[in-house]
């Protein structure tokens, strides 16, 4: 992975970490005093839950400013997608918590669509948008290289969690 | 070659462990047998047939295993079945991106005499991973077929099967053997020759490997001999040999014969950082490792309830109005029958299909991915301190599906204290059968916590058994856990037909369940209850679930012992079927109450025998109480023992009415007793 | 790296001398006293003759080049041996010696 590429990234993990970390523990401190504002509702878990996606983030932050500098990627890439898994979750509970709504199950009355809009679900916009970059960069760049080596590309799937490269 | 000079053609599928063994027999068989990303899911040998050409194959699939020396009770399976046996052809199934290590068991393979065939899975990996295998030059180095197969998409099979059945069918058999060098060689050929001396004996073993297996000091095969000519002397010549040296060469010697053949036909490609690493490093990290564990286990449990909330609820308004439609048009008893006992009885535990399948699908995700490893890793430390086993976690996530497989799963550990520690707290999980009860009750009596309750259980349940588990360690099985070392698998994305083909399997099964057992115990359930002693001391129909019924009998028989809980007659009644499958707790309550129309949720909430502190209660009982039917037979088949299986029965019923107890008066005691 | 301050703390005899802190280059010691992230070469297993077995038969043996992945301070580590992730617990990785190249 080249310097300049890792510093980027390390930067969006840093700019992650805060967003996810600030989020999660107002969530937090909102589930606990009782209260939350439209978009950020209380909720413990949930909360923690965001939080500990931000420490995954910083603790790529950290690993780069110590001695192996160069693993500092594995941990942005994991923790952006923890952010989108999570972001799923959320969308399953929306869509269950809609259908509950519709079907006029008992209290669900009170249920609005903002209820559900919470930070683990938009915060995963940004990680979103940074794996489907970082797709695109490493795409082009396979490509540069299938001349080369044509076996490493062919076992590619879109789903990206299996064995890719993004170095180089 | 003529028909009847193939017959029938024994074949048996081995291998180390996760190599996709199960993948290639659920090709070649269509059968569905279980599929993980872990070592260790298979754990029993499985029958399958198949008809291939002129020759009828009857195909084994067999646990894994790295060596012939088996060490954990699942390798135990296959090594008897491989050497008492005799499978006309081994298949031994080769992981292609770790090949060394998977020959070193077909080393051992050929030196048993077995005819291998060898089938190559984990091509695509090796692939991506850029490492090349010259699969012809390979075959021939070892003259052995080599098959390169893609069995999770069904191809290659039959190429598979073809040199199955030429390599059964071929005249000569060629023994490969690994030479260990001057002095060993001559060692064992001295014992060849005494074991020759026996020929009965000989005839059954073959030779050359038991001779190895003797110097090595094997104590089965040293056992086998006992009573032979040449014991003796054999006996003695052990006694000279230091066995640790001997085993330590004669590997060395499989290795060297191994890397003098993969340095011709293989080239490992540079490794690069793949995503896997990425995650390990991230999941197994000492800080993250167990927050991230329990962030995923939440998220698992949370969609299985939320998301299972409104599908239930669709298929009850289906199941009401059914039942309705039932009553009002079926005339007399049988209408009863129907509307009452078994809409309401069946209809009951069918409603949980969704939450079954979902949770199935959490689980499938949990293994197919490779994080079932991962979680026993992480957890190890724990265990450890509590006396238990990092393997022993995965038995106890698996109970969270069913706790039949889950005690079978304990096979994996090599220790006997260990394992039965494991199968004895295993139960404890709850499992799949045991959610109903909770959705119901949690549902009716704790509104919008109900999500918090039942994870509450959840986590009750894994308490209860890690601190029996520690109980066990310093009372009846003393000592410390043996020694951890485990295979990581590499995290891949679940294929999503495994996912689907798996969570669907369970599902069937589920509703094959509810429709045999289940729908027998409601049946019994309701002529028990419209049955009984009529005031005129005259066995006869009566009125339903009354006081004269012979459900109530019974019932007010167990009420002493249940009357301490705040549980009636009807739920002692419930408990008592509960024992033939847990879902029939709820089947029961839904004849009991005749919940078929109006649901059994509304029939619940207006019984005054009910209150949030005895839902509590009782599902804290159904927790924890003894395991079903079945899994008290495979405790007995696992245990080899009644003794223990009676121990785990009054153990867990002992602890389940204790904290049931608890639970009632803490009810109370915060005031949700009314 | 003083907080990295740790001894092998295993069966005694099974263990060469204690090392103080991690091992400097082409030192013997065990898989314990190398670091995260760091590549050593097996030179021999003392851990009795049916684990020491067992070890060989999984490919964990000496000769083969190991590196050492994450680990739970003084509980279970996984390390990579041609590829391959394994699991093993800090009592046990007391027990394979080790060269650092
Ligand atoms: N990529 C890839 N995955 C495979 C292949 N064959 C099997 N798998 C996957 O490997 C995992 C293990 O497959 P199983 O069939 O359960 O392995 P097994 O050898 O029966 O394992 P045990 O019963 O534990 O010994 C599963 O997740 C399969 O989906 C293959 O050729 N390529
Ligand atoms: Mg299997």
């Amino acid at each position: 992975m080249d310097e300049k590429r890792l510093r980027c990234m390390v930067l969006f993990g840093l700019l992650m970490a805060e967003m996810y970390l600030t989020f999660g523990l107002l969530q937090v401190v909102f589930g606990i005093t009782g209260r939350g504002i439209l978009l950020i509702p209380g909720d413990i878990v949930g909360g923690a839950i965001l939080a500990l996606i931000g420490s995954v983030f910083l603790a790529g932050v950290a690993v780069w400013l110590g001695p192996r500098g160069e693993d500092a990627g594995a941990y942005v890439h994991v923790g952006a997608w923890l952010g989108v898994i999570f972001c799923l979750v959320r969308f399953v509970f929306l869509a269950a918590n809609a259908l509950a709504f519709g079907l006029g199950m008992e209290d669900f009355g009170e249920w609005r669509i903002t209820d559900d809009m919470v930070p683990m679900l938009y915060l995963a916009l940004f990680p979103l948008a940074a794996m489907l970059r970082w797709r695109t960069k490493s795409r082009k760049e396979m490509r540069g290289n299938d001349k080369e080596d044509e076996k490493v590309n062919r076992g590619q799937d879109d789903t990206g969690v299996s064995t890719r490269e993004e170095s180089k | 070659m003529s028909t009847d000079e193939i017959g029938k053609i024994k074949v048996a599928l081995a291998g180390n462990p996760n190599v996709g063994k199960s993948v290639i027999f659920n090709a070649i068989t269509g059968a569905h047998q279980h599929v993980g990303n872990w070592p260790g899911v298979t754990v029993e040998k499985k029958v399958g047939k198949r008809r291939h050409g002129e020759a009828n194959l009857e195909v084994v699939d067999l646990p894994g295993t790295y060596s012939l020396t088996a060490y954990s009770l699942d390798e135990v399976v296959t090594r008897d079945y491989i050497i008492n046996e005799k499978p006309d052809v081994v298949v031994q199934v080769v992981d292609a991106t770790n090949l060394e290590r998977n020959l070193y068991l077909t080393t051992q393979l050929m030196e048993l005499g077995a005819r291998v065939v060898i089938a190559l899975t984990m091509c695509d990996i090796a692939e991506e991973r850029g490492d090349s295998i010259d699969v012809k030059k390979l075959s021939h180095l070892i003259e052995t077929p080599v098959v390169e197969t893609r069995a999770y998409e069904g191809k290659n099979v039959g190429t598979l099967l073809d040199e199955v059945v030429r390599e059964a069918t071929r005249k000569e058999h060629h023994h490969h053997t690994v030479g260990y060098g001057k002095e060993l060689e001559e060692k064992i050929t001295t014992v060849e020759r005494l074991l020759e001396k026996d020929v009965p004996l000989a005839e059954k073993m073959p030779l050359r490997w038991s001779a190895v297996k003797l110097l090595e000091g094997d104590e089965e095969v040293t056992k086998r001999i006992a009573g032979s000519t040449g014991e003796k002397e054999i006996l003695k010549i052990q006694d000279e040999t230091p066995f640790e040296l001997i085993e330590a060469e004669i590997a060395d010697k499989r290795y060297e014969a191994i890397d003098a053949v993969l340095s011709q036909c293989h080239r490992r490609g540079e490794r690069k950082l793949t995503m896997s690493d990425m995650m390990d490093r991230v999941f197994t990290n000492k800080w993250l490792g167990i927050p991230l564990f329990l962030a995923l286990i939440w998220a698992a449990f949370q969609i299985t309830f939320t998301a299972g909330a409104p599908l239930m609820e669709l298929i009850d308004m289906g199941v009401g109005a059914l039942a309705g439609l039932v009553t009002e048009n079926v005339p007399g008893w049988f209408g009863f029958l129907l509307g009452d006992g078994i809409i309401g009885g069946v209809g009951a535990v069918v409603i949980f299909l969704p939450n079954i399948l979902l949770l199935f699908l959490m689980l499938a995700l949990l293994e197919e991915s490779g994080y079932m490893a991962r979680a026993a890793f992480i957890m190890d430390k724990l265990m450890y301190s509590l006396g238990l086993h990092g393997k022993s976690f995965i038995p106890l996530l698996m109970g969270f599906g069913c706790s039949v497989p889950a005690v079978m799963a304990t096979r994996t550990i090599d220790d006997k204290k260990d394992r039965f520690i494991t199968i004895l707290v295993t139960p404890f999980a709850s499992c799949g059968a045991r959610l109903p009860v909770y959705i119901i009750l949690a549902g009716t009596f704790f509104g919008r916590n109900a999500g918090n309750i039942i994870f509450g259980l959840y986590a009750l349940g894994v308490i209860v058994a890690v601190l029996s588990a520690k109980l066990f360690r310093s009372t009846l099985f003393r000592g410390s856990p043996a020694p951890f070392v485990m295979e990581m698998p590499p995290y891949r994305a679940p294929k999503p037909r495994a996912v689907f083909r798996s969570t669907w399997n369970n599902g069937r099964m589920y509703l094959k369940k509810a429709g045999t057992i289940i729908l027998a115990g409601v049946v019994v359930v309701w002529i028990l209850a419209s049955f009984g002693i009529t005031p005129g001391g005259e066995f006869g129909m009566v009125d339903y679930g009354g006081e004269e019924s012979l459900t109530a009998h019974i019932g007010k028989f167990m009420e002493p012992l249940f009357k301490p809980l705040g549980f009636d007659w009807k739920i002692a009644v419930a408990l008592i079927f509960g024992f033939v499958a847990k879902e029939i707790v709820i089947g029961s309550l839904g004849v009991l109450y005749g919940a078929g129309e109006e649901g059994l949720s509304a029939a619940l909430a207006s019984d005054p025998a009910f209150n949030p502190a005895v839902a509590l209660g009782l599902m804290v009982f159904v927790l924890l109480y003894m395991p079903c039917m079945a899994v008290v037979a495979t405790i007995k088949k696992e245990t080899g023992s009644w003794g223990w299986t009676a121990f785990s029965i009054a153990y867990s019923t002992g602890i389940a009415w204790l904290l049931a107890f608890a639970a009632v008066k803490i009810g109370i005691l915060i005031g949700i007793g009314g | 790296m003083p907080r990295r301050n740790r001894r092998c703390r295993c069966s005694p005899g099974a263990c060469p001398p204690p090392q103080s802190g991690f091992a400097s280059k082409d030192e013997v010691t065990t898989l314990c006293d190398i670091p995260e992230g760091e590549d050593a070469v097996i030179v021999e297993i003392m851990a009795g003759r049916r684990l020491n077995a067992r070890l060989s038969s999984m490919g964990i043996r000496p000769g083969k080049k190991v590196v050492k992945k994450t680990g739970f301070w003084r509980g279970p580590m996984t390390i990579e041996i041609d590829g391959t992730i394994y699991a093993l617990r800090w009592g046990e990785a007391g027990k394979i010696i080790v060269k650092r190249k």
